[in-house]
Protein backbone atom coordinates (compact mmCIF):
# COMPACT_ATOMS: atom_id res chain seq x y z
CA UNK A 1 0.00 0.00 0.00
CA UNK A 2 2.79 2.22 0.26
CA UNK A 3 3.04 3.15 -3.35
CA UNK A 4 -0.48 3.94 -3.69
CA UNK A 5 -0.23 6.45 -0.94
CA UNK A 6 2.62 7.48 -2.07
CA UNK A 7 1.30 7.88 -6.05
CA UNK A 8 -1.94 9.75 -4.59
CA UNK A 9 0.12 12.63 -2.93
CA UNK A 10 1.35 12.91 -5.89
CA UNK A 11 -1.74 13.50 -7.70
CA UNK A 12 -1.59 17.09 -9.54
CA UNK A 13 2.00 16.94 -10.28
CA UNK A 14 3.89 16.40 -13.93
CA UNK A 15 4.92 12.86 -14.22
CA UNK A 16 6.74 11.03 -17.59
CA UNK A 17 5.30 7.46 -17.66
CA UNK A 18 6.95 5.17 -19.65
CA UNK A 19 5.01 1.68 -20.60
CA UNK A 20 6.60 -1.46 -21.97
CA UNK A 21 6.32 -1.22 -25.51
CA UNK A 22 8.73 2.38 -24.94
CA UNK A 23 5.81 4.34 -25.55
CA UNK A 24 6.87 7.53 -23.03
CA UNK A 25 3.61 9.53 -22.26
CA UNK A 26 3.99 12.55 -19.94
CA UNK A 27 1.01 14.70 -18.02
CA UNK A 28 -0.18 15.96 -15.26
CA UNK A 29 -1.69 13.05 -12.55
CA UNK A 30 -5.78 12.80 -11.96
CA UNK A 31 -5.65 9.81 -10.18
CA UNK A 32 -4.24 6.23 -9.44
CA UNK A 33 -5.76 3.09 -7.71
CA UNK A 34 -4.77 0.22 -5.94
CA UNK A 35 -3.29 -1.68 -8.72
CA UNK A 36 -1.42 1.36 -9.82
CA UNK A 37 -3.20 1.88 -12.75
CA UNK A 38 -2.83 5.53 -13.67
CA UNK A 39 -5.08 8.50 -15.11
CA UNK A 40 -3.39 11.28 -17.05
CA UNK A 41 -4.76 14.84 -18.15
CA UNK A 42 -3.30 16.78 -20.63
CA UNK A 43 -1.16 14.40 -22.03
CA UNK A 44 1.69 14.80 -24.75
CA UNK A 45 4.01 11.79 -26.08
CA UNK A 46 7.28 12.85 -25.96
CA UNK A 47 8.34 11.18 -28.96
CA UNK A 48 5.24 12.39 -31.23
CA UNK A 49 6.71 11.63 -35.04
CA UNK A 50 6.49 8.11 -34.19
CA UNK A 51 2.99 7.80 -32.43
CA UNK A 52 1.15 9.77 -34.87
CA UNK A 53 -1.77 8.37 -33.33
CA UNK A 54 -1.46 9.33 -29.99
CA UNK A 55 -2.16 13.65 -31.19
CA UNK A 56 -5.94 13.21 -30.61
CA UNK A 57 -5.75 12.02 -27.08
CA UNK A 58 -5.66 14.25 -23.89
CA UNK A 59 -6.54 12.43 -21.41
CA UNK A 60 -6.10 8.68 -20.65
CA UNK A 61 -6.32 5.73 -18.56
CA UNK A 62 -2.46 3.49 -18.38
CA UNK A 63 -3.12 -0.01 -17.43
CA UNK A 64 -0.98 -0.79 -14.52
CA UNK A 65 0.79 -3.66 -15.81
CA UNK A 66 2.12 -2.69 -18.45
CA UNK A 67 4.14 0.52 -17.40
CA UNK A 68 8.26 0.27 -17.16
CA UNK A 69 8.65 3.46 -15.64
CA UNK A 70 7.39 6.36 -13.78
CA UNK A 71 9.43 9.44 -13.55
CA UNK A 72 8.75 11.49 -10.91
CA UNK A 73 9.06 15.38 -10.05
CA UNK A 74 12.06 16.35 -7.69
CA UNK A 75 9.75 18.71 -5.55
CA UNK A 76 7.08 15.79 -4.92
CA UNK A 77 9.69 13.47 -3.62
CA UNK A 78 10.35 13.87 0.15
CA UNK A 79 13.21 11.18 1.13
CA UNK A 80 12.47 12.20 4.72
CA UNK A 81 8.90 10.70 4.41
CA UNK A 82 9.45 7.71 2.23
CA UNK A 83 11.88 6.32 4.92
CA UNK A 84 9.40 6.67 7.30
CA UNK A 85 6.76 5.10 5.59
CA UNK A 86 9.43 2.42 4.82
CA UNK A 87 10.18 1.65 7.79
CA UNK A 88 6.81 1.18 9.22
CA UNK A 89 5.65 -1.20 6.32
CA UNK A 90 8.74 -3.12 6.79
CA UNK A 91 7.35 -3.34 10.92
CA UNK A 92 4.05 -4.97 9.24
CA UNK A 93 2.13 -1.47 10.89
CA UNK B 1 -32.06 1.30 -29.17
CA UNK B 2 -34.00 3.36 -27.52
CA UNK B 3 -36.83 1.21 -26.05
CA UNK B 4 -34.02 0.27 -23.46
CA UNK B 5 -34.27 2.00 -20.14
CA UNK B 6 -31.97 4.55 -19.34
CA UNK B 7 -30.04 3.73 -16.50
CA UNK B 8 -27.92 6.79 -15.91
CA UNK B 9 -28.74 10.02 -17.31
CA UNK B 10 -26.01 11.35 -19.41
CA UNK B 11 -24.29 8.55 -18.64
CA UNK B 12 -24.08 5.14 -21.32
CA UNK B 13 -27.33 2.56 -20.52
CA UNK B 14 -24.51 -0.25 -20.57
CA UNK B 15 -23.15 1.47 -17.06
CA UNK B 16 -22.32 -0.79 -14.53
CA UNK B 17 -24.96 -0.41 -12.07
CA UNK B 18 -22.18 0.46 -8.95
CA UNK B 19 -18.86 1.22 -10.83
CA UNK B 20 -15.93 -0.06 -8.39
CA UNK B 21 -14.67 3.22 -7.44
CA UNK B 22 -10.77 1.68 -7.91
CA UNK B 23 -11.56 2.36 -11.76
CA UNK B 24 -10.45 5.08 -13.19
CA UNK B 25 -12.41 4.85 -16.84
CA UNK B 26 -16.10 5.89 -16.00
CA UNK B 27 -15.68 9.23 -16.92
CA UNK B 28 -15.06 7.46 -20.43
CA UNK B 29 -17.90 6.28 -20.52
CA UNK B 30 -19.64 6.71 -23.67
CA UNK B 31 -16.93 8.89 -25.13
CA UNK B 32 -14.67 8.46 -28.28
CA UNK B 33 -11.57 6.16 -27.37
CA UNK B 34 -8.20 4.90 -28.53
CA UNK B 35 -7.19 1.24 -27.40
CA UNK B 36 -3.66 0.62 -27.50
CA UNK B 37 -3.34 -3.17 -26.87
CA UNK B 38 -0.72 -5.08 -25.61
CA UNK B 39 0.02 -6.68 -29.43
CA UNK B 40 0.67 -3.01 -30.49
CA UNK B 41 -2.60 -2.71 -32.43
CA UNK B 42 -5.01 0.40 -31.51
CA UNK B 43 -8.88 0.41 -31.64
CA UNK B 44 -11.15 3.03 -31.59
CA UNK B 45 -15.05 3.30 -30.74
CA UNK B 46 -17.75 4.39 -28.50
CA UNK B 47 -16.99 2.97 -25.05
CA UNK B 48 -19.67 1.38 -23.86
CA UNK B 49 -19.16 -0.57 -20.90
CA UNK B 50 -16.42 -2.25 -18.52
CA UNK B 51 -16.31 -4.27 -15.85
CA UNK B 52 -13.71 -4.67 -12.60
CA UNK B 53 -11.04 -6.80 -14.78
CA UNK B 54 -10.95 -3.95 -17.07
CA UNK B 55 -12.38 -5.63 -20.28
CA UNK B 56 -14.19 -3.36 -22.38
CA UNK B 57 -16.63 -3.27 -25.06
CA UNK B 58 -16.23 -0.60 -27.76
CA UNK B 59 -19.36 0.24 -30.23
CA UNK B 60 -19.20 1.13 -33.93
CA UNK B 61 -15.69 0.35 -33.41
CA UNK B 62 -12.77 0.09 -35.71
CA UNK B 63 -8.88 -1.06 -35.75
CA UNK B 64 -6.83 1.77 -37.08
CA UNK B 65 -3.16 0.95 -38.69
CA UNK B 66 -0.48 2.97 -39.16
CA UNK B 67 2.37 2.70 -41.10
CA UNK B 68 4.45 5.53 -42.18
CA UNK B 69 2.38 8.24 -43.44
CA UNK B 70 -0.35 6.15 -44.54
CA UNK B 71 -2.97 4.99 -42.32
CA UNK B 72 -6.06 2.78 -42.88
CA UNK B 73 -9.58 2.06 -40.49
CA UNK B 74 -10.90 -0.94 -40.65
CA UNK B 75 -14.40 -0.96 -39.54
CA UNK B 76 -15.05 -4.37 -37.50
CA UNK B 77 -18.56 -4.61 -39.15
CA UNK B 78 -17.91 -8.49 -39.13
CA UNK B 79 -19.25 -8.34 -35.42
CA UNK B 80 -22.91 -7.09 -34.96
CA UNK B 81 -23.31 -3.36 -35.17
CA UNK B 82 -19.68 -3.18 -34.50
CA UNK B 83 -19.62 -4.26 -30.77
CA UNK B 84 -16.42 -5.36 -29.92
CA UNK B 85 -15.18 -6.71 -26.77
CA UNK B 86 -11.26 -6.22 -25.27
CA UNK B 87 -10.19 -8.63 -23.05
CA UNK B 88 -8.43 -6.68 -19.95
CA UNK B 89 -5.71 -8.15 -19.71
CA UNK B 90 -5.06 -7.23 -23.57
CA UNK B 91 -5.19 -3.36 -22.67
CA UNK B 92 -2.55 -1.12 -22.88
CA UNK B 93 -4.05 2.02 -22.59
CA UNK B 94 -7.34 4.32 -23.20
CA UNK B 95 -7.08 7.55 -24.41
CA UNK B 96 -9.74 9.53 -24.43
CA UNK B 97 -9.74 11.19 -28.38
CA UNK B 98 -10.80 14.52 -28.62
CA UNK B 99 -12.03 15.04 -31.81
CA UNK B 100 -10.32 18.33 -33.02
CA UNK B 101 -7.00 17.01 -32.81
CA UNK B 102 -6.91 14.23 -35.61
CA UNK B 103 -4.12 12.60 -37.27
CA UNK B 104 -1.49 14.96 -38.83
CA UNK B 105 -3.16 16.83 -41.99
CA UNK B 106 0.07 14.83 -43.92
CA UNK B 107 -0.97 11.53 -43.43
CA UNK B 108 -3.45 9.76 -46.09
CA UNK B 109 -5.95 7.63 -45.92
CA UNK B 110 -5.33 4.44 -48.05
CA UNK B 111 -7.48 1.21 -48.96
CA UNK B 112 -6.87 -2.42 -46.29
CA UNK B 113 -5.09 -3.81 -49.42
CA UNK B 114 -2.88 -0.90 -49.39
CA UNK B 115 -2.23 -0.48 -45.83
CA UNK B 116 -1.97 -4.01 -45.88
CA UNK B 117 1.19 -4.03 -48.57
CA UNK B 118 2.53 -1.50 -46.67
CA UNK B 119 2.68 -3.61 -43.46
CA UNK B 120 4.14 -6.69 -44.80
CA UNK B 121 7.13 -4.11 -46.46
CA UNK B 122 8.12 -2.37 -43.54
CA UNK B 123 8.01 -5.91 -41.21
CA UNK B 124 9.93 -7.73 -44.27
CA UNK B 125 12.77 -4.09 -43.72
CA UNK B 126 12.69 -5.07 -40.00
CA UNK B 127 13.06 -8.52 -40.69
CA UNK B 128 16.34 -7.53 -43.00
CA UNK B 129 17.52 -5.16 -40.27
CA UNK B 130 17.45 -7.52 -37.37
CA UNK B 131 18.99 -9.89 -39.84
CA UNK B 132 22.03 -7.73 -40.86
CA UNK B 133 22.73 -6.53 -37.01
CA UNK B 134 22.70 -10.20 -35.96
CA UNK B 135 25.14 -10.96 -38.47
CA UNK B 136 27.43 -8.12 -37.73
CA UNK B 137 26.86 -8.15 -33.80
CA UNK B 138 30.42 -7.90 -33.33
CA UNK B 139 30.23 -4.21 -34.36
CA UNK B 140 29.64 -2.09 -31.67
CA UNK B 141 26.35 0.48 -33.69
CA UNK B 142 25.76 2.69 -31.51
CA UNK B 143 29.57 3.68 -31.90
CA UNK B 144 29.18 2.97 -35.54
CA UNK B 145 26.51 5.69 -35.90
CA UNK B 146 28.92 8.41 -35.12
CA UNK B 147 31.40 7.26 -36.39
CA UNK B 148 33.41 9.84 -39.16
CA UNK B 149 36.89 9.81 -40.40
CA UNK B 150 37.26 13.45 -38.52
CA UNK B 151 36.69 11.40 -35.37
CA UNK B 152 38.97 8.82 -34.71
CA UNK B 153 39.35 7.39 -31.34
Amino acid sequence: MLFFSYFKDLVGREVTVELKNDLAIRGTLHSVDQYLNIKLENTRVVDQDKYPHMLSVRNCFIRGSVVRYVLLPPEGVDIEILHDATRREARGG
Amino acid sequence: MSHYPTMYHGMSRFAPRDPPPELLTTSFLDKEVLVLTQDGKQYCGLLCTFDHHGNLVLEAAFERIIVGDLYCDIKLDKVVNGFFLIRGNEVCLIGQMDMDRELPQHMRSVSEAEIRKAQKVEKEANDLKRDMMKRMGFLDFDDYDNWSPNNQA
